[in-house]
């Protein structure tokens, strides 16, 4: 949204979330320890980091990876959406330390390089038992480290919303590795069988999640709009729209968002153009239409953003007809102004005080 | 977001919907029988009073303990010095193991496969034997151990995959010819 970048916006409410990232980590790292020194006193510092850091950024991935299927299903983690990023970078630093301290340990005390160690030492590739299950964990942490340092607004201008988003996805494809490199890895010698029932209950949380996000989206994807005139389409009743918010239908492939605001409504691509954030689940924010994921705004009535911002939405034709919203797909291009459909208010006919109506 | 990432998550998703159970399950089917219970590290940490025979292994001290002679139940591992790995194990293997031309870094595959070979037929030695316990700082390791004739004992590195060393008690040792049986205390814990 910015004409220039800027580090980070340290609002009150990043200041907020990051010092409850930072209480977490620390409140999380002292119970593992507390309790790792309690059962197994003879663990050393280098097991005991390796351990804590690994199972907190584990923690942490499926916490980041639930996030985005939990906005989808209820409106109310959208808070958590917006600060996801810092969750995210937090969790590679973590997955560093313990990736840096693991090669520390295990392949710095030979005469061969700890990175040529890693994928030399064991070469059982056609054994599940003896798969070299760092690799696993050093190739995740590889894209870790691109979506970390690619994380800030500067990389999701210069490489497009689209690669960005593309990129961005191979944590998906991380988290696999990571399963991977935990169940061919420590689970292979891990006898206590909490780990494997916690790691099972995680992928399967994250899976239930991603599917039933998925499974809403594609029925609203799928929404049949039957009545047409002129290429318009009816949608939905004018009642059906809350004041200063959207409903969002999807028609001929793209989604619009029509908003309802000082008597007037408007319909804009629901495509944000900072993250492809769905602008419809949003709400009018000082007359701006505000993108719930990261706050971009746009004027209602031309899906421009506010000067001195550049951003534009495509905008479209809406009208009501006997108290119904007709919504037209062709879309206009971005940043053209149009005029929206007035709410007609109803007449409200004041009766005379008798002592007969009293 | 578009349409196209949206159907392209959904895709992945049930994706992983098949491949991540699949890949644990594998992997629990796959596991080997890492820890006979019987034979584990001993909790308390106690050993017993008998040494029946000992050996070193570098600084470090590896005793065959027991109740009275011959009659061994546990591996005393007196830990003097930190190994070169941080993730030895020890299995009690089923057949002495001579060292490797390599000084010891062969595979544990590879050699138990070749002894395995001149044993005709035998499936004994295709594995690394019954795991033992893991050694990690410096300290004393007390190990259970089940009754049998000899005991030869196999150090292995579990990332690296290959052996580190092999320590074998004969059927002399353990009989108490060797080595004199003598009641001793439990060296200090702190070294």
């Amino acid at each position: 949204m910015s004409v220039s970048y800027q580090a980070v916006g340290w609002n009150r409410q990043k200041k907020i979330y990051d010092w409850l990232i930072a209480g977490f980590c620390v409140f999380y790292i002292s119970v593992f320890v507390g309790l790792t020194l309690v059962f197994n006193p003879e663990a050393t510092f280098e097991t005991l980091l390796i351990r804590t850091t690994s199972t907190l950024a584990l923690l942490l991935l499926h916490v980041i990876l639930s996030i985005g299927p939990l906005t989808r299903l209820n409106k109310r983690f959208l808070p958590l959406l917006y600060n996801r990023r810092h969750l995210g970078v937090t969790m590679f630093c973590m997955a560093a330390v313990h990736g840096g301290f693991s090669i520390f340990q295990f392949h710095s005390l030979g005469n061969v390089n700890p990175f040529a160690s890693l994928f030399i030492s064991n070469t059982h590739f056609t054994s599940i038992a003896d798969f070299p299950f760092q690799a696993l964990g050093f190739f995740a942490l590889l894209i870790f480290l691109l979506l970390a340092a690619t994380s800030h607004d500067f990389w999701l201008r210069n490489l497009t919303p689209k690669v960005w988003k593309t990129l961005h996805m191979f944590v998906y494809v991380a988290y696999l590795l990571i399963v991977l490199h935990v169940m061919v890895g420590v689970i292979q010698y891990e006898t206590n069988p909490v780990f494997i029932l916690l790691l099972a209950a995680g992928s399967a949380t994250l899976i239930t999640l991603h599917l039933l996000a998925g499974r809403k989206e594609v029925q609203k994807d799928n929404q049949n709009y039957q009545l047409q005139m002129d290429g318009f389409y009816e949608v939905c009743r004018v009642d059906d729209i809350l004041e200063d918010r959207a409903k969002v239908f999807c028609i001929k492939e793209e989604r619009i968002a029509v908003f309802k605001t000082a008597g007037t409504l408007f319909a804009v691509n629901n495509v944000c153009k900072h993250q492809n954030g769905p602008i419809g689940e949003g709400k009018i924010v000082d007359g701006c239409i505000t993108c719930p994921w990261h706050g971009y705004q746009y004027l209602p009535h031309n899906g421009c953003s506010p000067a001195p911002f550049k951003e534009k939405v495509s905008t479209y034709d809406v009208k009501i007809f006997e108290g119904k919203v007709w919504l037209n797909p062709a879309p206009y291009p971005e940043g053209t102004e149009r005029p929206g459909a007035v709410i007609e208010l109803e007449p409200v006919i004041i009766k005379p005080v008798t002592p007969q109506n009293i | 977001m578009i349409k196209p990432l949206r159907k392209k998550h959904l895709q992945i998703w049930s994706l992983w919907a098949l491949i991540l159970p699949l890949g644990m399950i594998a992997a629990l089917i796959a596991r080997k029988p890492v820890v006979n219970d019987a034979f584990g590290q001993v909790q308390n940490g106690k050993a017993l009073p008998v040494v029946i025979a000992e050996k070193r292994l570098g600084q470090n001290l590896l005793q065959l303990r027991g109740t009275g002679p011959g009659a061994v139940q546990q591996l005393l591992w007196i830990n003097r010095e930190p190994l070169n790995v941080a993730s030895a194990t020890i299995y009690l293997s089923g057949l002495p193991l001579t060292p490797s031309k390599g000084g010891g870094t062969a595979s544990v595959r590879g050699q138990l496969q070749q002894e395995a070979n001149k044993n005709s037929g035998s499936q004994q030695n295709e594995d690394k034997g019954i795991y033992i316990g893991r050694i990690e700082i410096r300290g004393n390791y007390v190990f259970g151990l089940p009754p049998q004739k000899e005991y030869h004992f196999l150090v292995y590195d579990f990332i690296h995959q290959q052996i580190i060393s092999r320590i074998s008690f004969s059927e002399h040792d353990v009989a108490g010819r060797k080595e004199t049986s003598q009641s001793s205390p439990t060296p200090n814990t702190k070294l």
